[in-house]
């Protein structure tokens, strides 16, 4: 049982931050490769506020999703203009740069020592410490999002993103700034991480730079590549099986040495075989290409 | 001091030139963002571990045969992986994560046949020799000459022969360059068998000297990145200038301050060149019927 919750909190954790990466991938068509960085901000930023500022933990996300939601705008307001490569390359300098910043600014995040003993969430005097109370929580925080991006999907702003998407120049003539769009894009895509960041942080109860490194990047993006992007069905089906695929490995009975590699090789498989097959991913309704 | 700094800058950034020559080979000709040459030069690395220090060979055997396999190693991943989608003509975004797949794919193989712990390639320290009061070791100046031979020889190769203007060709209008009846896929294979070889001798270089083990790749291949976009991509010089760049200011970096801010200097450098300056620093204007 307490397996089963242990997994269904990290499809929960996993799901907003495919949620927030389909924005940016499915709709502004940028691949990014930075979400771990906004991830790593979210649970930095939170487990400080509670620890050094004693905030409550809620009080403390939404501190924490504004801090990302800005730092996403300084990311993204520069480089949205470049295309292709340059965008993701420009990304992964920023991943990288954050990782750095978290390993050795050892005064603030005490770097490769970690943070321990980070408080559980609380609030009115409940304190979600056991793993059911947790899931409540997380479970309710991801299905709450998923409600409302499927919501902004169709509002008018969503709109407007996905006939960008479909045809930038057309946007533009219909008097539309798309770098105003796409950069607020970026920026609910930054908050969104952040909230994930937060509940792993308080989950955990310890965060190290190593959880939000470039290869956690690269495992965000796949997951979206592979459950495909564009629309809610394409990140929820990738986290599901980016999830559930490791654990099935377990009940296989492959040792554990070898295990981590050979879930690499499967993912890195998959990953091949759709964008040579079926380039939209799995359930997703937008095509890269 | 500062000149032993300078001088440790010029020998890593002959070996991330050695790198990044491999690298701006492939995509100069193909547009392809090959992330998976990181993994070729890795394998490249393991296989002359296999020969040279598990079987004993000797190094005018296993270098060699290394370099082929790192070659062969690369074509295998442009006719299986970016040839079938070049033929559907996908976007630089899908071929970039299928790069980044096929990094991973071949990082892990080799992480399952060797083990993760680093593998050294020499025994012992390699014999040094000072002048002045520089400090250089032998392999330092093996690293130095290697690249300069292959300097001389790519741009030889690229201005003189007419496989190196079929390489500038396919790169400026791949179209323009089928429509004229020329192969463009045997072109193209040439250029990751070059590529690929090129990146063996840049990771044996760095063995012989650090040893490897299976996650170097992304370390070498990012800088080898950063190198070619710094130089900007059209001209060879530039790229042996950017990789120079990059290998100073990183040991300027570790002089000052310390190694472990390297990486932020060096990525920060990619971003502000990215953003101003695009098309990289050292490019000579081009003249307009150039374009």
């Amino acid at each position: 049982m307490n397996y089963l919750l242990h997994i269904l909190i990290m499809i929960s954790i996993y799901a907003i931050l495919s949620i927030s990466l389909n924005l940016p991938v499915g709709y502004a068509g940028l691949l990014s490769l930075a979400q771990a960085a906004f991830y790593g901000i979210g649970a930095y930023a939170v487990t400080l506020f509670m620890m050094q500022a004693g905030i409550n933990f809620f009080a403390a996300v939404v501190l924490s999703v504004i801090l990302s939601a800005i730092l996403s705008v300084f990311v993204s307001y520069p480089s949205i203009r470049l295309k292709g490569d340059y965008f993701i390359l420009a990304s992964l300098a920023f991943q990288i740069i954050v990782f750095t910043i978290l390993y050795n600014w050892i005064d603030l995040t005490r770097g490769p020592y970690g943070i321990p003993g980070i408080p559980r969430p609380e609030l009115f005097g409940i304190v979600f410490d056991s793993l059911p109370k947790f899931f409540a929580l997380s479970g309710t925080i991801a299905i709450g999002i998923l409600l409302v991006a499927k919501k902004f999907y169709s509002s008018p702003f969503g709109l407007v993103l996905k006939a960008i998407r479909e045809d930038e120049l057309s946007a533009i003539s219909i008097g539309k700034n798309v770098r105003k769009f796409k950069v607020l894009a970026f920026a609910i895509s930054g908050g969104l991480a952040a909230i994930s960041g937060a509940l792993y942080a308080s989950y955990v109860t310890y965060i190290d730079p190593t959880s939000f490194t470039l290869d956690e990047s690269i495992f965000i993006l796949s997951i979206v590549m592979v459950g495909g992007s564009g629309n809610l069905r394409g990140p929820v089906t990738g986290t599901l099986l980016m999830i559930l695929l490791p654990e099935g490995l377990r009940f296989l009975g492959i040792p554990d040495s070898v295990a981590p590699n050979l879930r690499q090789i499967i993912y890195a498989l998959v990953l091949i075989l759709l964008m040579r097959f079926r380039p939209q991913g799995m359930a997703g309704e937008y095509r890269l290409d | 001091m500062i000149v032993q700094f300078i001088v440790n800058g010029i020998v890593s950034g002959s070996l991330i030139a050695v790198m990044a020559i491999g690298f701006w080979f492939i995509y100069r000709t193909t547009n392809i963002f090959h992330i998976a040459h990181g993994a070729v030069y890795t394998a490249s690395g393991y296989i002359f571990y296999s020969l040279y220090v598990s079987k004993g060979y000797s190094l005018l055997l296993s270098l060699p045969a290394s370099l082929i396999s790192g070659a062969v190693l690369g074509l295998a991943i442009y006719f299986t992986v970016y040839r079938p989608l070049e033929k559907k003509n996908a976007s630089t975004g899908i071929k970039f994560i299928s790069s980044l797949a096929t990094y991973i794919l071949i990082v892990n193989v080799i992480a399952l046949i060797y083990g993760n712990e680093t593998k050294i390639l020499s025994e012992g320290l390699s014999a040094s020799i000072s002048f002045w009061d520089i400090i250089l070791t032998k392999i330092q100046i093996y690293q130095v000459i290697s690249f300069l031979v292959l300097l001389v020889l790519s741009y030889l190769f690229v201005k003189g022969t007419k496989a190196g203007r079929a390489i500038r060709a396919i790169g400026d209008n791949s179209r323009l360059f089928k429509a004229l009846g020329l192969n463009e896929r045997w072109v193209k294979g040439m250029v990751f068998c070059i590529g690929s070889a090129i990146a063996g001798l840049a990771s044996i270089l760095t063995g012989l000297d650090v040893g490897i083990d299976p996650h170097i790749g992304m370390f070498a291949i990012l800088n080898a990145v950063v190198a070619v976009i710094i130089g900007g991509i059209k001209r060879l010089e530039g790229v042996a200038l950017g990789a120079f760049l990059i290998g100073i200011l990183q040991n300027l970096v570790i002089w000052q301050f310390s190694a472990r801010w390297e990486s932020v200097v060096t990525f920060l450098v990619l971003v502000v060149v990215l953003l101003y300056k695009s098309g990289g620093l050292f490019v000579v204007k081009t003249r307009v019927e150039e374009l």
